[in-house]
Parts: structure tokens; sequence; C-alpha cells
């Protein structure tokens, strides 16, 4: 089906945008009048000959339009991306590719982009890496943006002119001096979405733009690409396994698996139920499975996929108060829970495993860690949160002997670490690296797993064997595989399986859910509960942002601010303290936001997840509603 | 005592066989033990970085700076050995200005004096002739090394060599110190290079300390699983001693993996960034940076100039090389 513009035959807007954006938004769309449409019927690259990494792909876009692209690893989200940017066929040309991608505007000829040069099609669609490490070329910021109009040999005014406007609507018009290196993660995000912007694209295509950054970093790049969305009419198409902080921008969701389309559709269409996105091994945004386990009277009222909204529809739900106490009085906190070992004479949980004493880390004029002090006792969970430059990374540094401090000095099982003398440390502590390929150098899985024995390291006589190993990473017929054959979950359960075979009475596990989808995160959650629930009592420090990793695993919360610790407790707690958190630059989990919100306050723990909520809450009888959980 | 010590060293084959060795192979260990003291990787990714202070020379135009040492190394060649080092201590001058950190300074020493030490034992013992005066003879036993011994003249050779060292590095380094890496790209694009190989000057200034930082990491991850780099405790321990060797011998190709696996990653990322922002689709590169010729700018060209105009008159008076 078509439609008649001026004279230009134009595909037929999308069937969604009509019913789901406001009226205003509608009357800006019709004078923005771009679209673009992808037809692929199949798409194979050199490295996969036996199956299409797309096929069948029958998709528009308008201006204006917010899409979140959704899927497991492996069911060529990112692939649909470089089509939509052009790079596919025209830079990566893969083994075959059957099908068009046009831009069309009213009283303009279609653009195909699968037949222009690359730079051509750039300044029709924009696109963005998840990295922006790799895809900044210049040293300073301002250069960085001017980069793609100076190549166009363009008038030194009209690059002035566009790299102001790029940046003010990347919201980084502050830092247009400051050197790329200096940097944070978001702001070098965003820079990339400026430089990207300087080449005047109708629509923009980011690939997992926000998967190293920080909560705060991660909105405002969400809240920068809502900003050109809905302001200025561009179009955006994003691929992003964060459910939860996306959902609520988009428009249009569609939700890919084994290379093809299988939903494209309204948010509440493609959420609900969640089992679909489940049994793809994608994560359910937690408002879907609150929705989903709410009575009718408030699933009346719609699904909420941001805060604000999900107060007004559970604004007459309250809370069991014993339940609400128990949180409070029952709940033992891992602290007190190790308290009460200690008490009772539990040795192995007495000892203090991991611990920084009056740490202070100086980098040139910057305080990495400012007099920090933090233990870890035998046994324990930690997890160590804070915005991008908090300080967690370096603390982790400091116990390893990555990094030496200034003042004060780190211990692990009683002996003071020394700076330098890995090996020394890593007897007892492993440390598993955020980038894991820095830490695979074989060419076998077999051989990753030997390489400890193998290199003359000493191993404990009770350490497993590398098949035992093998198996309980779930690598165990994978044995003779290159590790860079194995998707990114694999390779990180095979960097944790490496440090395993030293048998480590510690982990510092540094953002090890990074870029994972659900089906791995949970493979990876599996080992670490297994590990958790061990005889051995392994002590672990969580380096991380993901927010589900820290209110299923952590003990306890440590939360990081310019080098020191404002906040130590147990999560439901310190997810209660919403402005402290976002004085740190984190948001708490949603679950954790709402229920503080609807209780105004007034508790000082609060549920993390969904499930919960659901249990402890007290639902408004009538309406058609019923009490879910009275039993 | 001291007539044993000598007859011991100097004429008996086994002591003159100890001095030699301690002068092949001690000599070329001190450059990397003063490198390892006190530069290390760290030190070398902070001397390879802007040092932003508020001088006059900051604020020269980068092209003349980047001309700067292209000029003095000519000057240094066309000069005789003696001149070079006036011209060396001329170098100095601009540093003078500079007034570089403490830390910066023992960096400076270390790269540029390391150096004119190894090119002044490398042409000691290599660069002789027959009948030159021999320094110190090597006795048959260390015939394998392939020289006659330690020579006067090499060693001349060799201060001229180190001369022309000397003055490039300190020319060199005062782009490198004062210069702003987007300056050195802007003015490298602007003088007489290609996009191409502007785009990977600045890549390259871009990446380097990430490609030391990368290099550092993955050496913490051998390390995390057990592989240990540090040197031994007894270097005189001859199976302790192997065993290092060894254990650094196997982790270059361990180390080289992930790294460029890395590297190559992050290049072709880079070039599918470059290409679709239209790089090199036209001849006529325009440019966001302007820069307007001060008095300063001024001022170094016509001391630069007085400075190639002396050294054409010491040529022709004969001071030169030619």
């Amino acid at each position: 089906m078509t439609a008649k513009g001026s004279g230009v035959e134009l595909p037929s807007v999308s069937r969604y945008l009509r019913g789901s954006l406001p009226t205003d938004r509608k009357d800006a769309l019709d004078s923005a009048s771009c679209t673009l449409t992808a037809n692929v019927a199949e798409f194979v690259y050199e490295s996969s000959l036996d199956r299409p990494t797309l096929s069948s792909i029958d998709l528009e876009v308008r201006s204006g339009e917010f899409v979140v692209v959704v899927g497991p690893s492996g069911s060529g989200k990112s692939t649909l991306a470089l089509v939509l940017a052009g790079v596919i066929p025209q830079r990566v040309s893969g083994a075959h590719f059957e099908g068009t991608v046009q831009l069309c505007r009213y009283g303009m000829e279609p653009i195909n982009l699968s037949e222009v040069p690359l730079h051509q099609a750039s300044q029709h669609v924009g696109v963005v890496f998840q990295n922006p490490e790799f895809q900044l070329i210049q040293y300073q910021v301002d250069a960085e943006v001017a980069f793609g109009p100076e190549n166009l040999g363009l008038p030194r005014d009209e690059i002035v002119r566009r790299v102001h406007d790029s940046l003010s609507l990347a919201g980084v018009l502050e830092i247009a001096s400051s050197p790329i290196n200096g940097l944070s993660g978001g702001q070098k995000q965003r820079v990339a979405i400026a430089a990207a912007l300087a080449m005047k694209p109708s629509m923009l295509v980011l690939d997992e733009p926000t998967s190293d950054l920080d909560p705060l970093g991660t909105r405002k790049v969400f809240e920068a690409l809502q900003h050109l969305c809905h302001e200025r009419g561009l179009g955006v198409i994003i691929v992003e396994h964060k459910l939860d902080e996306v959902a609520h921008y988009a428009d249009r969701v569609i939700l890919m698996s084994d290379g093809r389309v299988l939903i494209d559709d309204t948010p509440a269409k493609v959420f609900l139920p969640t089992s679909t996105l489940s049994s793809l091994g994608v994560r359910p945004p937690e408002l879907a499975k609150l929705y989903e386990g709410s009575p009718v009277s408030i699933q009346r009222e719609g699904l909420a996929l941001s805060v604000d909204d999900a107060v007004k529809n559970y604004d007459r739900v309250t809370f069991r108060s014993s339940v609400c106490a128990s949180v409070g009085e029952d709940s033992v906190s891992a602290i007190e829970d190790l308290k009460k070992s200690v008490q009772s004479g539990d040795e192995a949980v007495r000892q203090t495993a991991i611990e920084l004493i009056d740490v202070t880390v100086r980098f040139k004029d910057k305080i990495a860690l400012d007099q920090t002090s933090l233990k870890v006792a035998e046994g324990e969970w930690l997890a160590l949160i804070g915005a991008n430059g908090s300080g967690k990374s370096t603390a982790g540094a400091v116990v390893m002997g990555f990094t030496k401090p200034d003042t004060g000095s780190a211990r692990i099982w009683g002996e003071r670490v020394v700076f330098g003398k890995i090996p020394l440390q890593a007897r007892r502590l492993g440390y598993l690296f955020q980038n894991v390929d820095e830490m695979l150098f074989c060419e076998t899985v077999r051989e990753e797993l030997e390489f400890s024995r193998k290199s003359g390291v000493e191993v404990p006589s009770d350490a497993l064997s590398v098949e035992e190993i093998a198996e309980f990473i779930g690598l165990a017929d994978r044995l003779e595989a290159h590790p860079y054959q194995l998707s990114g979950g694999e390779r990180q359960r095979l960097g944790l399986g490496a440090l395993l075979t030293r048998s480590p009475r510690g982990l510092i596990l540094d953002e090890p859910t990074t870029g994972l989808d659900e089906e791995h995160a949970t493979a990876l959650f599996e080992l670490l509960s297994f590990l958790r629930s061990s005889a051995r009592r392994i002590s672990c420090v969580l380096i991380t942002h993901d927010m589900t990793l820290v209110s299923r695993f952590a003990d306890r919360v440590a939360v990081m601010k310019e080098g020191k610790v404002v906040v130590d407790g147990h999560p439901n707690k310190v997810f209660a303290d919403t402005e402290l958190l976002r004085s740190c630059g984190l948001y708490p989990p949603t679950i954790a936001d709402l229920h503080r919100e609807l209780v105004k306050g007034r508790l000082n723990e609060v549920f993390v997840t969904a499930e919960e909520f659901l249990a402890n809450a007290n639902w408004p009888i009538g309406d058609g509603g019923v009490n879910v959980t009275d039993d | 005592m001291l007539q044993t010590i000598d007859r011991w060293m100097f004429h008996d084959i086994a002591g003159e066989t100890v001095v030699a060795y301690l002068i092949t192979f001690v000599v070329p260990l001190v450059g990397p033990a003063l490198f390892i003291r006190f530069v290390g990787l760290k030190g070398l990714r902070n001397v390879l970085s802007y040092e932003a202070k508020d001088t006059v020379i900051h604020k020269l135009d980068p092209r003349i700076k980047l001309l700067y040492p292209v000029f003095i190394g000519i000057c240094s060649v066309l000069l005789s050995w003696e001149w070079t080092y006036v011209l060396f201590l001329v170098t100095l001058l601009p540093w003078a200005l500079l007034r570089p950190s403490s830390d910066r300074v023992r960096v400076l020493a270390v790269l540029v004096m390391a150096p004119a030490l190894l090119s002044i034992w490398s042409q000691g013992l290599y660069a002789t002739t027959p009948g030159d005066k021999l320094i110190f003879a090597f006795p048959v036993t260390m015939a394998w090394v392939g020289t006659v011994g330690l020579s006067h003249a090499g060693l001349v050779y060799g201060a001229h060599q180190a001369a022309r060292l000397l003055v490039t590095s300190s020319a060199a380094l005062i782009l490198v110190f004062t210069t702003q890496p987007s300056d050195v790209v802007w003015a490298t694009t602007r003088l007489f290079t290609p996009q191409r190989i502007g785009l990977a000057i600045s890549v390259g200034i871009r990446f380097l300390p990430t490609l030391f930082e990368r290099l550092n990491t993955v050496m913490h991850a051998a390390e995390v699983r057990g592989y240990d780099f540090s040197a031994p405790q007894s270097w005189w321990k001859p199976r302790q001693t192997w065993d290092y060797g060894k254990r650094m011998v196997r982790a270059l190709p361990l180390l080289t993996v992930p790294v460029l696996v890395g590297s190559l990653r992050a290049c072709h990322q880079m070039a599918l960034v470059a290409d679709s922002r239209a790089f090199n689709v036209t001849k006529r590169r325009t440019t966001l940076r302007i820069v307007q010729q001060s008095r300063a700018d001024r001022v170094a060209i016509a001391l630069c100039g007085s400075l190639g105009v002396g050294v054409l008159v010491l040529v022709a008076i004969g001071q030169g090389r030619f």
C-alpha cells in the first residue's frame, strides 16, 4: 500500500504511528514528512553461510518516531541497524544481500541507501555505535563534531553553525573545547551523537549506545534522543537491552528473533505478555511484570512504563503493615546476619576477607579514592555502585594490587596487599575484568582452563579439574572451541571459569553483566548463585550498574561518590533513599522508585523487584478488582 | 694491590674476558635499566602527552613548532659535530622558557641521554678500522663478539652521532610537550600531508595512551591468572634468571593476541565511522580552526631564520660537515 504526496509515490504512513502519538506530534510529523523503508529479503554474513542473519524484514520508520529494537543476542538487531544506516551492503557486503532500504521525503526522489556510498547515506541516516571510545577520532570535542562537515568541504560558517547546533542538541555544548580523553562515558556517547548529527541526518540509528554507561549517563543519552525526536522531528531507531530505562521513551518496539521481526507494535503490545520476551531470552521491564501480576482494576488503567505514570495507577495500593515491618525488622540484613554468625562463634564468617583502610588514590589532580574504608566479611557479597568515575574500579584495583594507594592500605584475609605483586594476591582473590576478552589468551577453551597449571602456577590441591570447571560453566561440549568463537555470555563464563581453576576464596567482578542479554545474564546469575551457596563461602565484590544483579546477590550495597563511600547498607534500605542515590548520579531500580513514591518516602526500606511488590501489596477492592495477595 | 688488579684485569686472559663481558653487556643494559627505573610504561605514556602551561612557546603557531624539529635536524646534519653540540645548547633555550616539571625533566633526561650513551658505546665497539688506537683490546675469548675492542676513534664517532640525536630529540620533544595533539593534527593537515596521513597521525595520537592502557590491563589479567612478570630476587641464580627469561618470552604472544584483537576491532569500527563522516570524499577539505599569526610567531620565525643564516655562514667558512 502506498500514499501519494506531491506527485511522488510514498510508502504508507506507519500503521502504529497514528494511533500512538499525541495530536500535536502528528501535526509536526506531517510537516517533517520523511520515511525510512526497509524491505530486506535476506542478508547472509560470510562467516555464517548456513543461515541468514536477516530475513523477510519489512519495516517503516517515520521522522519523529522513537523506535526501540529488542531481542536476544544473535537475533540480528545490530545487523538490522547496520542495514538501516546503509553500512550493509555498502561497507560490509556479506555473502548475500537482497533488498532495499529507501528514504522518502515529500517532493523528492526516494534515496536508495543500499546503493549510495556510505558518506551519502550518513547524511540521511546517522549511525552511532556501542562503544564511544572507538568512534571518536579526533582529540578535541569540537574538532570531532567538525570532522564530518570538514570532510564535505563545507564553508567555515556552515561548519561553525553545524558544530554549535549539534553540540546543543546533544546537550554537550559546554564541553566543546574539552579533550575527549578526559570525558565520561556518557559525555563521549553524546559527543558521538553530536558528530553524527553534524552530518544533518533525518534519522539516527544507535546500536546499544548506553551499554557502558552509568544510570545517569544512560538517562541523559535517552533524554537527548527524546528531545531530538520529539522537538526536532528526528527519527530514532535504537537497539537496546536496558528495557526498564528506555521503555517509556519508546513510541514503538520491534521484537526480533532469528533474524526476523517477530512483533512490531506499541510497547504495551510487545511487552505483554512478558512470557513472550522471557521465552526469547529478553528481560521484560519490571513495570510490565508488575502490571501482569496486578488485578484487573489496575490493569484497566493500562500499562505504565514510567514511574510517574505507574504512581497514578497504583496510588490506591496499600502494603500489609506486617509485611512492611517485616522488611524492616524481620528481614535480617547481611551485616546483621554476619554479626549473629560472629556471636555464635562461626569462625568462617568472623574473618574479614577484604579490607580497605583509609585509602587515598590521586590521579594527577583528581582524587579517585578519598580516605576510603571498606570491609567485606568472609562469605559476604558486597555490591559497589556509583556513577562512572566515582572510584568503584579504583577500589577494586587497590585490593588487587593494580594501583598503589597514596595513603592507607588494603588487606586480604589479614595480609597486606602488595602493590604490583598481583600473582600474590591472585592466590586468594580472582578478578573478572569488565572486558573479558582482555583476559583470554589461548587457542581453545581447554587451554584457557589449563592456563594456570601450564604456566607453572601453584594450584591448590582441592581445585576442580578442567572438566569439572567446564561442566560447571556450561562449556563442557565446547572445550576444543576457540574462545573468540563463543558468544559474549559464554566468554564471560569462561573468564569466570578460568579464575575458578585456582579455587579463589574471593572474587571481584567488574561489570559482569554488561552487554549480556537475559539468557546469558541468567546463566551467569545461576553460576553466581551456585558459587554463593557453595560450601566454600566465597566472598565477592560486585562492581556494577546492574541493579537487578545487586538486588539478587548483594548482601550489602556500598554507594560511592567522588571517591568516598556515602552509604553502606542492605539493598532494600539503600534503594529507599532516592534523593541520595540521585545525588550520586544513580537511580534506584524502577520498582524501588515506585514503592518509595507510593509510600511517600515514609519507609526506610523498599521492595526492589516486581515479585516482592506483588507479594506484599494489598490491592484495592471494587471495580472488579481482587485482592490477589490476601491469603 | 692495585698492581695485582691491573695485572689481572689487563694482562690476564680471564680478567680481560670479564672486563670485556662487562663492557659488552652491562653498558647496553644501562639504557633499558634507566628507562625502567625512571620512565617505565606509564612514564612513556606521560611523556607523549601535552603539558598545559601558559608560556610563549605554548602559544606559538603549531605549524612553526611542527617545522622546528625538521629545521633543527637539517642544521645538525650540515654542521660539524662540535658545532652540533653548540646547536644542542641553543635548543635548550626554549626549555628554559618552558620550565618543565621535575618529573618531565627526569623523563626527558633519560629519553634523550640513554640513546645518546648507547650510540657512543655501540660506535666505540663497532666503528673501528685497522690501526685505530684501542682503549681496551678484547682477548681472543671474545672474538665471537665481532670486534677487536673499544676504540677511541669509534667513541668519537659515536659522540658525533649522539650530538645529532640530542639536538633532534630536544627539538622534537618541544613540539610534543607544548602542542595539543589536536593542534599537531591540524598543523599536519594544513602543511603538506595528504588527508590519510593526517588521519593516521590523529588516530595515533588519540589512541596511543589507550594502547598503553590496554597493554597494562592485559598484563594485569595475565597476572591475575597467576602469570608472574616480576623480576627474580637473585639475578645471580641461573635457574631463576632462566625461568624469568622464559616467562618473558612466553608472555609475548600471550599479550599480543588480546591487544592486537582489540586494536583491530577498534580500527575496523573507526574506519566505518570515518567513512560515514565522508572522510576523503573531497580534495578541498575545509577546516573549523583558524590560526592567526601573532608577534611571537613572527619573532620565532625571525630567530629560526637567523639561526639558519648562522649555520650557512659556518658551513661557508668551513665549519660545516661538508
